[in-house]
C-alpha cells in the first residue's frame, strides 16, 4: 500500500510564505530525510530555512563542496532509503546534469528544484525560464523525465510535495522548474491538515532492476536493509549486475526506462485549461509566464476577445495530446516564455493551428499588458 | 477597502524599504487579507535602487506584482523620479520625504509630503525608524490595513535590535499621519 496519508507538519491553515519558504515546508511535510545543496541565487533562502528545519524534524541537512557533490550525495542518501532533495539555479543546474543522468540509470528517487534565472551562464540573478529543455536533454542518453512548472508559492508548496511522490513512484528524479519570480515572492499558501504521499515500494528478494512488464517500475530495497545489493550505472541486469557489451541488456533496460515514463504520461502530465470553451486564440504557457498570461486573457475577454490559456503544469513529459487536440479547435497559439524559444519547439511538432512566440530574455518578467497587446496583434 | 490595492515602497537599499514591503504584507496577511509580496534583490539591496512591492486584495490575486501603483511610497529622489510613472494618474497617492525628495510639481498624482526623516531625527535621535514612520503615516492616511495589524507585524517582523525604535515609529508616523491631507 505504497500512498500513505500522514499529518502535515506545519499547522494547517494560511501562511505568508515565499517560494523558497514553501519549497522547504514542502520538504518537510514530504518527509525528505535529506537535503544536500550548495547556495546559488535565487535558492539560497532554501538552503537558509532548511538549515534550522531539517535539524528539527530529524532530517539530514548538508552544505556540500559544489553541485556535482549535491546530486551525487542526494543518490547515495535515496539509496540508503531517504526521500532526498537538492536546489540550485541555472549554473548548478548545469553541473547537475551528469548526477541526473545517474539516477535515471539507477533508478534513484530525487527531487532537483531549479530556481530558474536569465542565463546563459551566470547571466543575471533576476528571473527566467531558460532551463525548460535542459530539464528534459539536458543529461547524456536522452532518457525521459519528470519536470513541473509551478506558477505560485501554494503550487512551490503544492507541486513539491508531488514531485517527492512522483519520483518514489516511478523511481527517477523528478526536476520542479521553478523561477526566481516565484522563488522571491511572497503569497499566501494554505496548508491542508493532511498530506497524501507515495511511499517507496518494498519487496524483499525482488530484483531492484527488473520488472514483469515493459513499463514496470521496480520495487527498490536500501543499502542495510539485508539484502545483497550491486548499484552501478553501468548497462545492468535485473539483480544490478554489469552487462557492458551485452546489447540484449542495454535494451531492455533503457526500453523499460524509457516505458515507465511514456506510458504514464496521462497520470504523470497535468494541464489546466481556462476559458478554452468557446477560445479562437489560446496562450499555451507554464510558470509564472501563465498568470501573466491568464491576466492578460482575463482583460482580453473582458472587451470581448474569444482568447484562453492552457496551462502546462506538467512540462515532461510533454502533455501533447492535450495540446494537439486544443490546436485542432482554434485558429492560433500563443507560446509565451522567459526564454528565446524552448518549449515552442515541443508545442510545434503537435500543433496543427497558426502558432506564434512571445519571448522575452531581459531579467523581468513578462507583464498581461505585453501579451495583450501580443494578442490583440493577432486577433486584429 | 476596494477589491485590490497596489503599494509600491521604493529608496535606496538601506533605508528599510524590503523591510517595511514586508511588515505591511505581514499585517495584510494577519488582516485575513490576500496578499502578495516582491522586492528587489541583490545589490539593489543594499545601495542600489530599490523597491518593494505589495499586492493587497479582498480576492485571490492573479497577476502578483505591482502594474500600476495606487500608492507609492518615495524614499528618495532617483526612487521617486524612476517610479512615479508605476503611480497610478491621476488617481495615484505618492507619499515622500521632503527632506530627500523633491516632487515634481507638474505630476498629476496626488503627493503629499511626510516629514518622516525629520521627525525620527527629533524624536527617536536617529533617522532610522523613517522607514516605518513613512509606512505607519501612509497606512493612517490610506487605512490599507488596521493600525493593529502594523503594529503587530512591527513587533515580529522588526530585528530585535530595532524593534523598540521601530515601535515607537509605529505610533509617530500614525500620529503624523492623522494630520495629513491631500491636497
Amino acid at each position: 500500500m505504497p500512498w500513505r496519508r500522514v499529518r502535515s507538519v506545519l499547522e494547517p491553515g494560511r501562511h505568508y510564505f515565499s517560494g523558497a519558504d514553501a519549497t522547504v515546508e514542502a520538504a518537510v511535510a514530504a518527509r525528505c530525510g535529506y537535503f544536500a545543496g550548495y547556495p546559488i541565487t535565487p535558492t539560497t533562502e532554501v538552503l537558509e530555512r532548511i538549515a534550522v528545519r531539517f535539524p528539527e524534524v530529524g532530517a539530514a541537512f548538508i552544505q556540500m563542496e559544489d553541485e556535482i557533490g549535491s546530486v551525487c550525495s542526494c543518490i547515495g542518501a535515496s539509496w540508503a532509503g531517504a526521500k532526498a532533495m537538492t536546489v540550485t539555479s541555472g549554473p548548478g543546474f548545469s553541473l547537475m546534469q551528469e548526477g541526473i543522468s545517474h539516477a535515471i540509470m539507477t533508478e534513484a528517487p530525487l527531487v532537483v528544484v531549479d530556481g530558474q534565472r536569465a542565463g546563459p551562464s551566470t547571466g543575471q540573478v533576476l528571473v527566467g525560464g531558460g532551463d525548460v529543455m535542459q530539464a528534459r536533454w539536458g543529461m547524456h542518453g536522452g532518457m525521459p523525465t519528470i519536470a513541473l512548472a509551478p506558477w505560485s508559492v501554494q503550487e512551490m508548496y503544492d507541486g513539491t510535495i508531488r514531485a517527492f511522490s512522483l519520483a518514489e513512484r516511478y523511481r527517477t528524479p523528478v526536476m520542479v522548474m521553478a523561477e526566481a519570480a516565484t522563488m522571491h515572492l511572497r503569497e499566501i499558501v494554505e496548508v491542508a491538515p493532511e498530506v497524501d504521499l507515495y511511499e517507496r515500494d518494498k519487496a524483499p528478494g525482488l530484483p531492484p532492476f527488473g520488472a514483469d512488464s515493459p513499463d514496470g517500475v521496480p520495487p527498490m530495497p536500501g543499502f542495510g536493509e539485508g539484502e545483497k545489493l550491486l548499484v552501478t550505472a553501468s548497462t545492468h541486469d535485473a539483480r544490478g549486475f554489469r552487462r557492458t557489451e551485452d546489447a540484449h541488456t542495454h535494451r531492455t533496460l533503457t526500453a523499460r526506462l524509457f516505458n515507465k515514463i511514456m506510458m504514464h504520461v496521462s497520470e504523470i502530465a497535468e494541464v489546466e485549461e481556462h476559458y478554452l470553451e468557446d477560445a479562437e486564440t489560446a496562450f499555451v504557457a507554464y510558470g509564472f509566464t501563465a498568470r501573466s498570461a491568464l491576466a492578460a486573457v482575463e482583460e482580453l475577454r473582458r472587451s470581448g476577445l474569444k482568447v484562453g490559456l492552457l496551462r502546462l503544469k506538467t512540462l515532461w513529459p510533454f502533455p501533447k495530446d492535450e495540446v494537439g487536440r486544443l490546436s485542432e479547435r482554434i485558429n492560433t497559439m500563443i507560446v509565451p516564455e522567459m526564454n528565446l524559444g524552448q518549449m515552442i519547439h515541443v508545442v510545434a511538432e503537435v500543433a496543427r493551428c497558426k502558432l506564434l512566440p512571445h519571448q522575452q530574455m531581459d531579467g523581468t518578467v513578462i507583464y498581461p499588458a505585453s501579451l495583450i497587446d501580443t494578442a490583440r496583434s493577432v486577433v486584429a | 477597502m476596494s477589491e485590490s490595492r497596489q503599494v509600491l515602497l521604493c529608496g535606496l537599499g538601506g533605508q528599510g524599504v524590503v523591510l517595511a514591503g514586508s511588515l505591511l504584507g505581514a499585517a495584510a496577511f494577519a488582516q485575513g487579507l490576500h496578499v502578495s509580496g516582491n522586492s528587489s534583490y541583490g545589490s539593489a539591496a543594499r545601495g542600489g535602487q530599490c523597491r518593494s512591492e505589495v499586492v493587497l486584495s479582498n480576492i485571490p490575486i492573479r497577476f502578483p506584482y505591482v502594474t500600476s501603483a495606487d500608492i507609492m511610497v518615495a524614499l528618495s529622489q532617483p526612487a521617486y523620479d524612476r517610479y512615479l510613472d508605476w503611480t497610478a494618474s491621476p488617481d495615484g497617492l505618492v507619499f515622500y520625504d521632503p527632506a530627500d525628495v523633491t516632487p515634481d510639481g507638474s505630476a498629476a498624482q496626488r503627493q503629499i509630503a511626510v516629514p518622516a526623516s525629520a521627525s525620527a531625527a527629533e524624536t527617536l535621535g536617529t533617522r532610522l525608524g523613517a522607514n516605518i514612520i513613512m509606512l505607519s503615516a501612509m497606512v493612517s492616511v490610506t487605512d490599507i490595513v488596521s493600525i493593529e495589524a502594523l503594529k503587530r507585524a512591527v513587533t515580529d517582523g522588526s530585528p530585535s535590535r530595532f524593534r523598540n525604535l521601530n515601535e515607537r515609529a509605529v505610533d509617530l508616523g500614525f500620529a503624523l499621519g492623522l494630520n495629513l491631507h491631500f491636497p
